[in-house]
């Protein structure tokens, strides 16, 4: 047996209306107002609008009404309930054959002004009031949604990628604004340029300042808190090549800088041969700033990576997401 | 429902539910906020709904939101509604749907809105009964008092006008 509690007594009491509430669940609906005086008071005010009481005959005229209403449609029609009948008839809620039997008991019955009374009932919206902002309502612009908002982001990151990434000519490489470097090798002279916030700045090396270490064959370079690392490659006349260049920035944590062999063609190239450059440069993490900056924005794990295989592309495989994309480039 | 189907529905409804609510608040500026609201929740919730039931759940907002706003009033409104009730223009000055209109006063919260649904927007019993949270016995009879009830405004209305 379902409980009576602040959801359902209303049903409970239309129950009780249409004299479909037996004996138990009447005096538990009873109990449950009595209980509740505030429902009580709210229903006796907004729905029954007379005093409630579990003895029927106490019910009000308007009430009894009620409770034919839910059950006159089997009924004959009469001058008792031909009110009843016609604001069904209004509501497309009695058969044709019963419309047919109302309509001719109210022409004989005189009664025709009450059906047009209850169609006066009818109520018809006037359509001069409108809500007048409706443009203030609209929205503008596409909904894009999750997954064209991802693949936007994935797309905007390659499009920075392929910018910083992108080549006027073949020697063109990605860091070239931030960092170049032009080697003298017969004067052991370096310039190298640098962004420093925007700025460029040349450093002219001496040669007092270029330091050879013999047993890792490098020779290192220091200027302020940028620490090219430069291999000497042994066996080639006059000839330095390009071995790794790391920044290192003020406490001396490394922040590596790729630097593309292209850069360094017009200082290495008449004196090595393109095998020993290729295998010369060691590459390293260029794309590191970008991958923070898109990963900060998008909140996504971005990851790359190059392929190793033997090819005439430099294939750059780019993580976004869920999202990978390809970068390739002639080499 | 994409932000086209959301568009149409303003130029579709926000007129429909600005006149539901108008007749409930009587206040412009109130009804309009209402009607923002509700659009805003829609516009909140549009990619769970579905665009062809975007006008049940815009009244059913519109008449969750009333039913807060009506409550709220009603401690506060009694006098005013007291000198509005006098204040009403003369009889004679107006015609049957306005003297309908302003029947719609006399009736009770519920039986507005479900009259309104019915007669407005054409909604069946099982519509209005989804939309106001009734069942649809609960929905018949409110309709079947607020009939009644308009008859007997109208015809003691008519017995004035004729006297």
């Amino acid at each position: 047996m379902e409980k009576i509690n602040k959801h359902n007594y209303e049903a409970f009491y239309l129950d009780y209306l249409e004299g479909n509430l037996d004996e138990i669940n009447q005096t538990m609906l009873f109990d449950f107002l009595e209980a509740n005086l505030a429902l009580k008071a709210e229903l006796e005010d907004d729905i029954l609008e007379f005093s409630l009481s579990p003895n029927t005959e106490n019910l009000t005229t308007f009430e009894k009404e009620d409770l034919k209403y839910l059950n006159y449609l089997n009924d004959e029609i009469c001058l008792d309930n031909v009110n009843d009948f016609i604001i069904s008839d209004l509501e497309n809620d009695i058969s044709l054959e019963k419309k047919k039997e109302l309509d001719a008991f109210l022409i004989e019955h005189k009664l025709e002004g009450d059906k047009k009374q209850f169609q006066a009932t009818k109520l018809t919206p006037n359509l001069a009031e409108v809500y007048d902002d409706k443009a203030g309502l609209k929205k503008k612009g596409m909904v894009i949604p999750l997954v064209i908002r991802i693949v936007s982001v994935a797309a905007v990151g390659v499009l920075l990628f392929n910018f910083v990434g992108s080549t006027d000519s073949e020697y063109y490489t990605p860091r070239q604004s931030d960092f170049a470097l032009q080697i003298d090798t017969l004067n052991h002279k370096f310039e190298i340029n640098l962004a420093d916030n925007n700025a460029v700045k040349t450093h002219k090396l001496k040669k007092s300042k270029i330091e050879k270490n013999d047993s890792t064959n490098y020779i290192e370079v220091k200027i302020d808190s940028i620490q090219p690392i430069i291999q000497d490659l042994p066996n080639q006349n006059n000839t330095i090549v390009i071995k790794q260049i790391i920044l290192l920035d003020k406490d001396s944590s490394q922040v590596p800088i790729r630097i593309e062999t292209p850069d360094f063609n017009d200082a290495i190239v008449q004196s090595t041969t393109p095998t020993e450059i290729d295998n010369g440069i060691k590459l390293v993490d260029m794309y590191q700033p970008i991958i923070s900056l898109t990963n900060s924005y998008t909140n996504l794990d971005v990851s790359y990576k190059e392929s190793t295989k033997e090819s005439k592309y430099q294939v750059t495989s780019i993580k976004l997401g869920k999202f990978s994309f390809e970068r390739k480039i002639r080499k | 429902m994409t932000i086209k189907e959301y568009n149409i529905a303003v130029d579709t409804y926000a007129d429909n539910i600005f006149r539901f609510v108008l007749k409930h608040l009587k206040d412009a500026d109130a009804s309009k906020d209402v009607v923002q609201d509700c659009f805003a929740k829609v516009w909140v919730k549009r990619d769970t709904i579905d665009a062809k039931k975007v006008k049940s759940y815009l009244f059913t907002t519109a008449n969750n939101t009333l039913i807060d706003a009506v409550r709220k009033r009603k401690f506060t409104d009694d006098e005013a509604s007291i000198d509005k009730h006098y204040s009403q223009a003369p009889l004679k000055n107006l015609d049957l749907q306005e003297i309908l209109h302003n029947a719609l006063d006399q009736l009770s919260d519920i039986q507005r809105t479900v009259i309104l649904l019915r007669d407005y927007e054409g909604y069946d019993y099982s519509e209005i009964g989804e939309i106001t949270n009734l069942k649809e016995s609960q929905v018949k009879v409110y309709i079947f008092r607020a009939r009644k009830k308009l008859k007997q405004i109208l015809v003691s209305v008519e017995a004035v006008l004729e006297s």
